[in-house]
């Protein structure tokens, strides 16, 4: 190859659009995207093919048909969803128990990976990130029993203030603790595990920087205010809009294992509005289907929003 | 760019949907497709095919159910069963880990004689409805299952398919079972309904029932020791064998102001619900709370006065706040409330499942865990309204169906069938009952009925056979017919509650009413989204701080937005 044509390559190369680009990053390392066909399989098998399933919305569900050939019927399943007031509600008990989460319990591990990065002692420091890990891997059912064992009337809290002459709480039923005992019982279960995202980022931080700010007399909670913090910031920017996506999405397992007769008024978030209606009158898997597509289409315009917000403060963002 | 390229892409792809949605919903309706096919017509089928010779049952001289056919228990044993068939099997009542084909002399008679294996799984009273519909859905059900039916869906999977309607010879060639099924009046009414059988409604009473009214047998378990200890007199109530809301409650007024239970009544929310249910007319807990009124109009049960479903809840929301009721009922399971009658002791009363078996039970338990006698220190007891009524709903008699998979062979229909057909015969009633013949029981020389497990060491038939329910218990005529002549349990507990039948018989609140077949069949979509668990309802209402009037009004009110428009849509149909 003369020296013209291979500078032409790399003028052509230069200048290719995206595709190009692609085509040629594809040729030159075509044994490394060899690799993401796995992934790529799984995400068509498991995320894209199932939402062929969406159409079920605007469909009367005909199992002997399948999914494809039961008739449609417009917007029909919608209006009924509309129409019901429970609905209503369930999003917005959705949407304000989800508010709450995002102003408690997204800082939670935040917290927790910053004090665990403080800890000098190595040892200690594996000790406590192991017990702030492992409530992560219990399921809420065996989270429901404990908190059932320790909360209830006959429980160990209760039992602790009746014998120091403080009146029983009836925690478990008490509509206005429901909430807060989502959020202590997620943070937990959740913070431990969390952190170990933020404990990454952290770990990522150039040391250099540390040691400037130790030169110049920063205290340490200088330093992680204005090293640590800023650092992780891009990470905290990332993790923020994927919990802003999932606003409308409130636990389903929690809040089922943790609510009660006592609790239901406050406890029908959208999961367990889709639940009732699909699983205690008779199946009506289209109208069930388009709740969650609205429930989904409330949650992308939520990910765009905080996407487009988090970018306007100069903030990282997840696409575009 | 690329967010407004994405944006491009989902408003074009959404615009192609609604496009696709809105042409093929004018297909869909000049095929015959409407509103109205969501809604299951209520009136009876013309096409009748519910065969007029349907053998009827009888009672023999044992008092067990046997059909006027020919078919014999030894016809059916006497088939062909050379070719082994697995069928597999859904219900509750399973205990997951039991062995139920192999093991004991009870399971290996039915699977040996009639060569099958059974492939079970286990369903609890919390997954059973949402497995069950995602089985069906799937069309991919067990062979045979046992559904908690539902009229919306039962139409709907009929008109689909999903379960198997059974051949037109099969009255015929499982007579014993057609005789059984018509104890229940569901069985014909779907038949005909639906063009077809699909269903079969397991009967809960078939020839032993000791009344001519069918009523409810759930009663309330009291302590008597405890009242006369309270100086609470019982004896008018023990005479009567019934008690009064408001009786029972001044009763746990007394043993908790005596000091003899912190909390005197325990309950789960279901049973709590189901006091309401029998002292008030519609309360909705275990039947519709829909009901067709004097002026011949539907109604919503808790929204009227008549009904005295906000009273009788006012009464249970006192006796919540006093302390009568556990605080936690709601947390409770079945069967923990219970528990605390007949294992810790520290329960006055309770509400339960008034069958022989249970009577035992409670004997039983109360002398291996309290070392007192059921019998001396307690009673049971009919709830009644202040006015001396036991409100019952007009009894479909039947509890939960049998269905069977579309999907199934030849081989394995017919087995399934043979096994319920000799179910329903004198011999297999005593078999299932009883348990093996000459090893379990025998006649004596008078022909008498003789239990040979109450003196062993296992004493009742379920110690002996752990695996016993629910596959053969439970096969189609459930267990509490059979409580009233069942040596199996204790003369006392037989003569109990047979005497409680007949005296709830008296005072039932049904009598000669009809079912009211228009609203049991009926189903729609707004019927459905006014669905709700009428107990939890009710507790998170005894629950609640605040005003009882203002909380009930406003709860009335709420649901009514989503009540109305059924009753609109009932009344619009069947309004007389």
């Amino acid at each position: 190859m003369t020296s013209l044509a291979k500078e032409k390559k790399t003028v052509t190369a230069a200048h290719a659009t995206g595709m190009q680009k692609l085509a040629i990053n594809f040729k030159k390392y075509w044994q490394i995207y060899l690799l993401l066909i796995p992934a790529l399989v799984w995400y068509l098998l498991f995320a894209y093919y199932p939402m062929a399933g969406l159409q079920l919305a605007f469909k009367t569900y005909k199992a002997k048909i399948g999914i494809w050939g039961s008739p449609w019927c417009g917007f029909q399943n919608f209006e009924a969803v509309f129409r019901d007031m429970y609905f209503w509600r369930s999003v917005g008990r959705t949407l304000l128990i989800n508010v709450g989460r995002l102003v408690i319990n997204f800082p939670a591990p935040i917290l927790v990976a910053l004090m665990l990065n403080e800890l000098r002692v190595g040892r200690y420091k594996k000790v406590m990130q192991t017990v702030f890990t492992f409530p992560h891997f219990l399921s809420w059912v065996v989270v429901a029993s404990i908190m059932t064992n320790l909360l209830s009337i006959d429980g160990l809290v209760n039992s602790a203030l009746s014998a120091a002459g403080i009146p029983t709480i009836n925690f478990l039923g008490s509509e206005k603790i429901f909430q807060p005992m989502l959020y202590i019982t997620d943070i937990w279960k959740s913070a431990g595990y969390s952190s170990i995202i933020y404990l990454s980022a952290i770990s990522g931080i150039d040391q250099d920087q540390y040691e400037a700010a130790e030169i110049d007399g920063a205290t340490r909670w200088q330093r992680i205010w204005s090293v640590t913090l800023p650092n992780i910031l891009p990470t905290i920017s990332v993790l923020f809009i994927m919990t802003t996506g999932n606003l409308m999405t409130a636990g389903f397992d929690q809040i089922f294992n943790l609510s009660n007769a006592a609790t239901k008024n406050v406890a029908e978030v959208l999961d367990m509005y889709i639940y009732r209606i699909t699983f205690t009158a008779s199946t009506d898997f289209g109208f069930s289907t388009a709740v969650s597509l609205f429930r989904s289409i409330i949650n992308m315009t939520l990910l765009v929003i905080a996407n487009k917000g988090s970018k306007m403060m100069g903030g990282t963002g997840l696409f575009g | 760019m690329k967010t407004r390229k994405l944006f491009a892409m989902l408003l074009a792809a959404s615009l192609i949907a609604s496009l696709a949605s809105c042409g093929n919903s004018g297909d869909t309706s000049s095929t015959g497709s409407s509103d109205s096919d969501s809604q299951t017509s209520s009136s009876t089928s013309d096409s009748s095919t519910a065969e007029s010779s349907t053998p009827a049952s009888t009672k023999t001289d044992s008092g067990v159910l046997a059909a006027t056919t020919d078919v014999t228990a030894e016809d059916i044993l006497a088939r062909d069963y050379s070719e082994p068939i697995t069928i597999s099997f859904a219900g509750i009542q399973v205990t997951d880990g039991l062995d139920y084909n192999h093991g004991n002399e009870y399971y290996e008679w039915w699977t040996e004689t009639f060569n099958v294996e059974w492939d079970i799984t286990s369903l609890t009273f919390d997954n059973w409805v949402e497995r069950m519909n995602t089985w069906i859905n799937a069309d991919d059900l067990p062979d045979w299952s046992v559904w908690n039916f539902n009229a919306g869906d039962g139409a709907n999977y009929a008109d689909q398919g999903l379960v198997m309607e059974m051949p037109e010879d099969w009255k015929t060639q499982y007579p014993n079972l057609a005789a059984a099924a018509t104890c229940s009046p569901a069985n014909e009414y779907y038949e005909n309904l639906y063009g077809g059988m699909y269903y079969f409604f397991r009967p809960v009473f078939a020839n032993n029932f000791p009344s001519d009214t069918i009523t409810s047998h759930i009663s309330m378990f009291m302590r008597t020791d405890w009242a006369e200890e309270a100086g609470y007199d019982l004896s008018a109530n023990i005479e009567s064998g019934s008690i009064s809301l408001t009786q029972f409650l001044e009763y746990c007024q007394a043993i908790k102001d005596a000091g003899l239970a912190e909390y005197p009544w325990y309950n789960t929310s279901s049973y709590v619900g189901n006091v309401l249910d029998r002292v008030t007319e519609a309360s909705g807990v275990i039947q519709n709370a829909y009901y067709k009124g004097d002026d011949g109009m539907y109604h919503w049960g808790p929204a009227e006065e008549e009904t005295g479903v906000k009273e009788a809840l006012r009464q249970i929301k006192q006796a919540y706040d006093n302390g009568l009721l556990y605080p936690e009922f709601y947390t409770l399971q079945d069967p923990d409330d219970i528990g605390h009658f007949y294992a810790a002791g520290d329960a006055a009363a309770n509400m339960y499942t008034g069958m022989a078996a249970w009577f035992d039970r409670y004997e039983q338990y109360m002398q291996e865990n309290l070392g007192v006698s059921f019998w001396d220190t307690s009673d049971v007891f009919i709830l009644t309204d202040d006015e001396g009524v036991a409100h019952d709903d007009p009894s479909t008699n039947y509890w939960a169906c049998n269905i069977l998979s579309p999907n199934m062979d030849e081989a394995t229909y017919e087995r399934i069938m043979s096994i319920w057909d000799y179910g329903c015969t004198e011999e297999g009633q005593l078999r299932i009952r009883l348990g093996v013949p000459d090893v379990d029981w025998k006649y004596d020389e008078e022909g008498n009925i003789v239990n040979l497990v109450q003196d062993t060491e296992y004493g009742t038939l379920e110690n002996k056979y752990t695996s016993l329910y629910p596959i053969t218990g439970n096969m189609f005529i459930l267990s509490d017919d059979y409580s009233f002549i069942n040596p199996g349990f204790t003369e006392t507990s037989r003569e109990k509650v047979t005497d409680l039948y007949n005296k709830r018989a008296e005072i039932t609140s049904v009598k000669d009413e009809e079912i009211d077949w228009d609203l049991s069949s009926y189903s729609s979509q707004a019927m459905n989204l006014a669905s709700m668990t009428y107990a939890d309802e009710y507790a998170n209402i005894i629950t609640k701080d605040g005003d009882f009037d203002t909380n009930y009004d406003q709860w009335v009110s709420d649901k009514l937005s989503m009540i109305q428009p059924v009753l609109d849509e009932l009344n619009a149909a069947f309004a007389e």
